[in-house]
């Protein structure tokens, strides 16, 4: 029986530092894809992702043992994601388009379709996808990531943000609305390329 | 309108559509207010909601085309590929955790040697202050001590006077017997008092020198009125004796 998040955390704030690794390894793949999607940029995911879980570490003794582990990453990856992005904004150093230049998508997805000129028309449909998801403003990007991409519900991302419900919904409205005009015509291609 | 009042404002970011918008309907407007209620699960829209939305779509082009439009692009979002780990994660970040210890350690061993110094300036404190306080009972000692000494001292002396006094007393009324039944000068009996006499003041007169003068002089007064009543007890004897003869 795998042991859980909340016997680990224990482990861990008893001196064994190993089981922290056993929840890095556990979380690191979502705590890192959630950056990557916030950011859109990987080398900037590898830094966010490493400073949520020394962060979390510092905060151990703070995390109550009946709550969900992951949720509680989320809540300091997005704190994280939002500190990168305005910081980021304010410095002005590098431009929005150059950033997202930089986060090229890895090819490891995995479209059904099986015709080489529809792949291809998905893989691009993807990458604009990623594109734009990266200019949304950040609470719309955060409800909209944590939603569609990593499935959480209405009341995981509410509790995660510190949000009322009612907000996290219409931020993920308006962040839908901003992508389906962003996007336009290139939504006529569905994922399964009809 | 807020929608398009977003899009204006992110206007110099990327664009993807160039589109011209059709003319809608009211109907139009309302289905696509709740459209997304169609594409959200937990929208807990009603079912007759949704036939009438769904009887719409149908009907209508152009909702249908925003229609396929918003699912497309859940789809999408949810089809996203989950990216890989260019590395683990957990190694730097252990590593890091580990640089991080030690320096917390060093933290906590000086903040303990500060209270360490602490409590041995407070040890110091306090031994000082026991220190001071037996100084302060000793200086006390110094001056109390000799103060009774010279009270003792002056007791004994008063003491000792007032005994002489009562001897002298006793002895010049004993010799004015002696001499008065003796009609002659008993001069082996008066010298012997004042032999006696002069060896009192003789063994006294360190013991004066060396206490206070107060103490030497009232002592040497003392002395005086001792040695001149002696003189006047032999003058009266001699008076007694003349009148005598
Ligand atoms: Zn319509």
């Amino acid at each position: 029986m795998e042991i859980t998040d909340s016997d680990l955390v224990r482990q861990t704030l008893s001196g064994q530092t190993t089981s922290y690794d056993c929840l890095m390894k556990r979380y690191q793949k979502q705590v890192y894809n959630l950056a990557y999607r916030m950011l859109g940029n990987f080398e900037d995911a590898g830094d966010l992702t490493q400073d949520t879980f020394i962060r979390a570490y510092s905060a151990l003794a703070s995390f109550r043992q009946d709550a969900s582990f992951i949720t509680w990453l989320y809540k300091i990856a997005s704190n994280l994601c939002i500190d990168h992005i305005r910081s980021r904004r304010s410095r002005g150093a590098l431009s929005l388009d150059k950033e997202i230049e930089e986060g090229r998508e890895p090819s490891s997805g995995t479209p059904r379709s099986s015709e080489p000129e529809a792949l291809s028309l998905v893989h691009a449909t993807q990458e604009a996808v990623q594109k734009a998801v990266t200019t949304l403003p950040e609470d719309y990007r955060l409800a909209v990531v944590m939603r569609h991409l990593h499935g959480m519900s209405v009341e995981e991302i509410a509790n995660v943000l510190d949000k009322p419900q009612g907000t996290v919904k219409t931020h993920l409205f308006r962040g839908r609305a901003l992508l389906k005009d962003r996007l336009g015509a290139l939504l006529d291609i569905s994922p399964d390329g009809k | 309108m807020e929608n398009r009042h977003e899009h204006e404002r992110h206007s110099n970011l990327p664009q993807y559509s160039h589109e011209a918008k059709p003319v809608f309907s009211e109907q139009c407007l309302k289905t696509r207010e709740k459209m997304e209620d169609l594409l959200e699960p937990e929208s807990g829209i009603s079912q007759q909601v949704a036939i009438g939305l769904n009887a719409h779509i149908a009907a209508c082009s152009s909702c249908a085309q925003e229609y396929r439009r918003m699912r497309n692009l859940i789809l999408h979002l949810e089809q996203l590929p989950l990216v890989e780990l260019p590395t683990d994660y957990s190694i730097p970040v252990s590593r890091k955790l580990r640089e991080m210890q030690p320096a917390a350690e060093t933290e906590k061993e000086s903040q303990a040697k500060l209270v360490k110094a602490a409590r041995r300036a407070e040890v110091i404190q306090s031994q000082q202050q026991s220190k001071q306080n037996l100084e302060s009972v000793v200086q006390a000692t110094k001056k109390i001590v000799p103060l009774l000494f010279l009270c003792f001292m002056a007791l004994c002396m008063a003491a000792g006077r007032q005994y002489i006094l009562l001897s002298l007393k006793q002895g010049t009324a004993a010799s004015a017997n002696v001499t008065s039944s003796m009609q002659s000068i008993p001069i082996a009996g008066l010298g012997t008092w004042l032999i006696a006499h002069i060896s009192i003041l003789l063994l006294h007169a360190p013991e004066e020198l060396l206490s206070t003068p107060t103490v030497m002089f009232g002592g040497l007064i003392l002395d005086i009125i001792l040695f001149s009543a002696a003189v006047f007890w032999v003058l009266r004897y001699k008076s007694i004796n003349n009148s005598l003869g």
